[in-house]
């Protein structure tokens, strides 16, 4: 047998097994040809089911394509391909278990593949924590033929993955007034506001046809000219440049709570996403960089922090005074966003009072999103 | 819940391999076992569970060469199966009976009697004997011979046998004797259904001696005749020695032995159609010692011609039956007291149906003398096991008596309806005597032809090919369908093989990437991807081995083989030089043990 090919009889084997071995018996003390034969048919049957059911998964080669790096609690797509690589007999009936990490497993069932083919599953995955992986355990499970014989075959399967954190804006970012503005004129509107008009400009493919703007348009289409949609300023004050700063439980004693982390992780990849998409200039300074500064001008920076985040491993609590030391440090031109594993109750009186613009994450906020604008009845 | 199908199939399977029901062919009863068992497990694999996944999406449909492919994998499957359930029960028979020896067979055998497992299992193999018999069978059957319990006997005027005596004394002597018969087999042991032989033996046999005669059995001290004997050649049954009864020497080439009452001739080319030897006999009948009163004592023989029944029912009945003949009386006037008791309480009918009231046909023979009506078969039946309850050794012999007489020739002819059955008993110095208990009347009878009527040619004692009025021996294919057979089953393994073989050159899709269409993934190079995982370097996809290798490289990882690798890689992909399987050899295992 192939190496790592596992067989095991089923219940129907067994049956079928001991009932042909029964017959066989029992013909032969009662000299019954016809039971006989049929008892002989039956252990020949289990015979050519042992025989066959490894058969089946010899030669059967595993591909995956999983997009490398992705936000976690995201749906993305991937697709496998299981290919036949036999020169006779087909494969029949082949149950493929894709076994991601954080215990996300995918079934596939293959009917029919015939040698020298393959066959294709084009399906959607999400893995709700982050994690990092090379690799990704299969099994393939078969009980080709009839089922007297389960087959069991564990591949490994490259598969480079980033699973970034899941991306939780914090609240206090979207307050009204929590960021200093460097330029006071740039928007006003907060939300699902648009934010300040800034002009008109040519249609682009993906814009909303609610913002054409209909005048514009009607003097461009006269001028033989394309359509005109309305152009917004991003809403919301934006300061020029931040300092992210995480760090784990500096006061109390507890065990760091594996759940609060990755919350802390997921505020830090949430703030990071909120501001860069804001153009802001933010530099990430946590305990698990020792403290360096990972500047996060770029989507390629960006990228960079989001892959950290992602190939963090499980901290060691920070010292409140390595903490204090930090904060301390961080100048006061630079807004200081500060994000914790744990309640600020436990480090609030770590951050400097002489600092002018400090947005304090709570770890504690369940709602994630913004809300949304109702009327008071 | 599906699997429970199984369960009527195997019931049908089982039943229709054991010969149910009897009106079908043979043919088609194993075509319904395999068929049921075959519809149960497709039913059952159809209706089975598939797993709650999605679907894999095969690359390419099956092609109509597929479903060709695939149909004709399985259609041979059947057709091996098929052949299995035709020729496996009775093969399995033979099997169980040299595995296992049960004690009621070896009590039968004796001590020092073996026993004819071959016969013995070929008398297991017909369980629902519910055919009508149409005359007295007078060719031999391994399986045994049944007492039918309907029978409709139809009297032809065939001829089958033809005796002809060395002088014309010898034929004027042997008509005044009294009935001649004609012995073809006999069988030796009643089930309740069934006579089989079970003593003796494997089968053996015999050649001439210096004289080129086979002897058969030691003489006794009645007259012996010297003949010659003609009879056709049966091509799909056994051909069994035919003798004038107490046959003593054969003259043939060889013999085969497969009891004491039952010869086989030797197989002769296709051609030859009819069998002509000479041998010598001196028959005895009971009447012959007891008329001269000669006096009579059991003979000592194998413990299997005494045995009785193995049918409970009758055996019960028989021993009661047989109350009436003990007493004081010699051996000789309770046998002749025997044979009267039945000739004159039992009727005599070609036309037998017994009631299906779960009694075997000698029981309801011999159960209601009013209504108790059988032919030969069941009076030599039923007198076979009295005398055994008597403590003579007996059995049941098959053959031909009465025939015609032409004395010009000195030939005495015997046709289909001179087919009889009777008893005969082993008496000590005399050996197997002839004990017909059939009503004289009834049975055939000698008849002496006028002077100037020739006897039948030569081709009317012939049968043609594949004539049969009886069960065929064993299981005979029709040479036909050997030829279908032989033919459907190259031609399914041609096309599974020509379907690998288009396989194996057609265009193959690629691991690479999902949607195109190159070479797979060379062996070696998957090989080397791994080792490449495993040391913690996986090959991103769209790296070439080129950068892969200077990457590892720059890592410092020692890779002997690189250049071996890089020059053949490049020469399949980029030069069109073909694969070579032996580099490819090497450089795998110079990966696995990188």
């Amino acid at each position: 047998m192939e190496q790592g090919i596992h067989r095991t009889i089923t219940g129907l084997g067994v049956a079928l097994a001991c009932g042909a071995a029964m017959l066989l018996i029992v013909g032969t003390l009662f000299h019954d040809g016809a039971m006989m034969t049929l008892g002989f048919c039956g252990l020949l049957l289990v015979g050519c089911g042992q025989v066959l059911a490894p058969l089946n998964l010899r030669n059967l080669e595993l591909r995956l394509q999983v997009p490398r790096r992705f936000h976690a609690a995201r749906s993305v797509p991937y697709n496998a391909e299981l290919w036949n690589g036999r020169r006779l007999l087909d494969a029949y009936q082949v149950t493929v278990a894709i076994r991601f990490p954080q215990n996300v497993e995918r079934l596939g069932y293959l009917p029919w593949t015939p040698v020298g083919s393959g066959s294709a599953l084009h399906d959607r995955l999400s893995i709700p924590v982050r994690s990092a992986f090379s690799e990704v355990e299969t099994e393939l499970v078969s009980r080709f033929p009839l089922g007297l014989f389960e087959v069991r075959r564990s591949l490994t399967v490259p598969a480079p993955v980033l699973v970034y954190p899941r991306l939780i804006t914090p609240l206090e970012l979207l307050s009204e007034g929590a960021q200093p503005d460097n330029m006071p004129t740039s928007g006003i509107a907060m939300g699902d506001f648009l934010g300040e008009p800034r002009g008109v400009r040519p249609y682009q493919p993906g814009d909303p046809a609610n913002r054409i703007h209909q005048s514009a348009t009607a003097r461009s289409l006269a001028r033989d000219q394309s359509l005109q949609v309305r152009a917004y300023d991003p809403p919301g004050f934006h300061p020029y440049r931040c300092r992210l700063i995480f760090h784990s439980q500096p006061t109390t004693g507890e065990v760091i709570r594996f759940d609060r982390f990755e919350r802390g992780l997921s505020l830090v990849a949430g703030t990071l996403n909120y501001l860069q998409a804001g153009q802001t200039r933010i530099t990430l300074q946590a305990d698990f960089t020792n403290w360096l500064c990972r500047p996060c001008e770029n989507r390629a920076q960006y990228s960079d922090c989001l892959a950290l985040l992602a190939q963090t491993p499980h901290p060691k609590p920070t010292k409140p005074s390595e903490l204090a030391e930090i904060l301390q440090s961080v100048p006061t031109d630079e807004q200081l966003i500060v994000v914790s594993d744990s309640p600020p109750d436990n480090w609030i009186h770590l951050v400097p009072s002489t600092h002018p613009q400090v947005i304090i994450v709570d770890i504690r906020q369940v709602r994630f999103r913004k809300r949304r604008m109702q009327l008071i009845p | 819940m599906e699997r429970l199908i199984l369960i009527p199939a195997l019931l049908l399977a089982f039943l229709t391999l054991r010969g149910w029901p009897v009106q079908l062919d043979f043919w088609l009863r194993t075509f319904v076992a395999l068929a049921s068992l075959a519809a149960a497990f497709g039913l059952m694999s159809r209706l089975a569970p598939t797993p709650h996944a999605p679907h894999f999406q095969h690359r390419q449909k099956p092609s109509r060469l597929d479903r060709v492919a695939g149909g004709s994998a399985i259609t041979l499957s059947l057709v091996v199966l098929y052949l299995l359930f035709v020729f496996g029960p009775t093969t399995a028979t033979r099997w169980s009976y040299k595995l296992v020896r049960t004690d009621e067979v070896q009590l039968e055998a004796g001590e020092e009697g073996e026993i004819d497992w071959d016969a013995a299992e070929a008398g297991q193999m017909q369980f629902f004997s519910g055919d009508v018999h149409t005359e007295v069978r007078t060719t031999f059957d391994p399986s045994g011979a049944a007492v039918p319990t309907s029978a409709n006997l139809t009297l032809k005027d065939k001829p089958e046998v033809r005796l002809e005596m060395k002088t014309s004394k010898d034929a004027e002597r042997l008509a005044n004797s009294g009935p001649v018969y004609i012995s073809a087999f006999a069988h030796d042991f009643f089930d309740g259904d069934r006579w089989t032989t079970q003593a003796v033996t494997d089968s053996q046999t015999v050649s001439p001696n210096r004289d080129g005669l086979i002897p058969l059995h030691a003489p006794n001290s009645a007259p012996s005749y010297e003949y010659s004997i003609l009879h056709g050649r049966h091509f799909d049954r056994l051909n069994t020695v035919n003798l004038l009864q107490g046959g003593l020497t054969v003259q043939l080439p060889e013999v085969t032995r497969i009891s004491p009452g039952t010869w086989l001739l030797p197989i002769l080319s296709p051609q030859v159609k009819h069998y002509q030897y000479e041998a010598s006999s001196s028959p005895l009948r009971l009447e012959d010692l007891v008329s001269n009163g000669r006096s009579i004592a059991p003979g000592e023989t194998e413990a299997v011609y005494r045995a009785p029944t193995s049918h409970p029912g009758l055996q019960a009945q028989i021993q009661s039956l047989s109350m009436q003949f003990d007493g004081t009386a010699s051996l000789s006037e309770r046998l002749v007291q025997l044979q009267e008791w039945l000739r004159n309480t039992y009727s005599y009918s070609l036309l037998v149906n017994y009631p299906d009231n779960g009694k075997c046909a000698l029981e309801n023979f011999l159960g209601n003398p009013e209504t108790g009506k059988g032919f030969c078969v069941h009076f030599a039946s039923a007198s076979a096991l009295l005398t055994r309850e008597l403590g003579v050794p007996s059995r049941i012999c098959f053959g031909w008596t009465g025939g015609r007489h032409y004395q010009k020739h000195d030939q005495f002819v015997f046709l289909s309806k001179h087919g009889h059955a009777w008893t005969e008993i082993h008496l000590q110095d005399y050996g197997w005597v002839v004990f017909d208990t059939t009503p004289t009347p009834s049975r055939p009878q000698a008849m002496t032809t006028t002077p100037g009527e020739n006897p039948p040619a030569l081709k009317e004692f012939l049968h043609n090919e594949g004539e049969g009025n009886g069960r065929r021996i064993g299981i005979a294919l029709p040479s036909s369908s050997v030829w279908v057979f032989i033919a459907l089953g190259i031609g399914l393994t041609i096309l599974v093989f020509l379907r690998a073989f288009q396989r194996g050159r057609s265009s193959r899709g690629t691991m690479q990437g999902l949607s195109a269409h190159s070479s797979p993934t060379p062996g070696y190079l998957m090989l080397f991807h791994q080792a490449c995982a495993r040391l913690g370097h996986p090959m991103p996809t769209g790296r070439t081995l080129a950068q892969h290798l200077q990457s590892l490289q720059n890592e410092e990882i020692p890779i002997q083989f690189a250049d071996d690798l890089l020059s053949y890689h490049y020469d399949i992909t980029y030069r069109n030089v073909s694969r070579d399987p032996q580099t490819e050899k090497r450089l795998s295992n110079t990966i696995k043990s990188w």
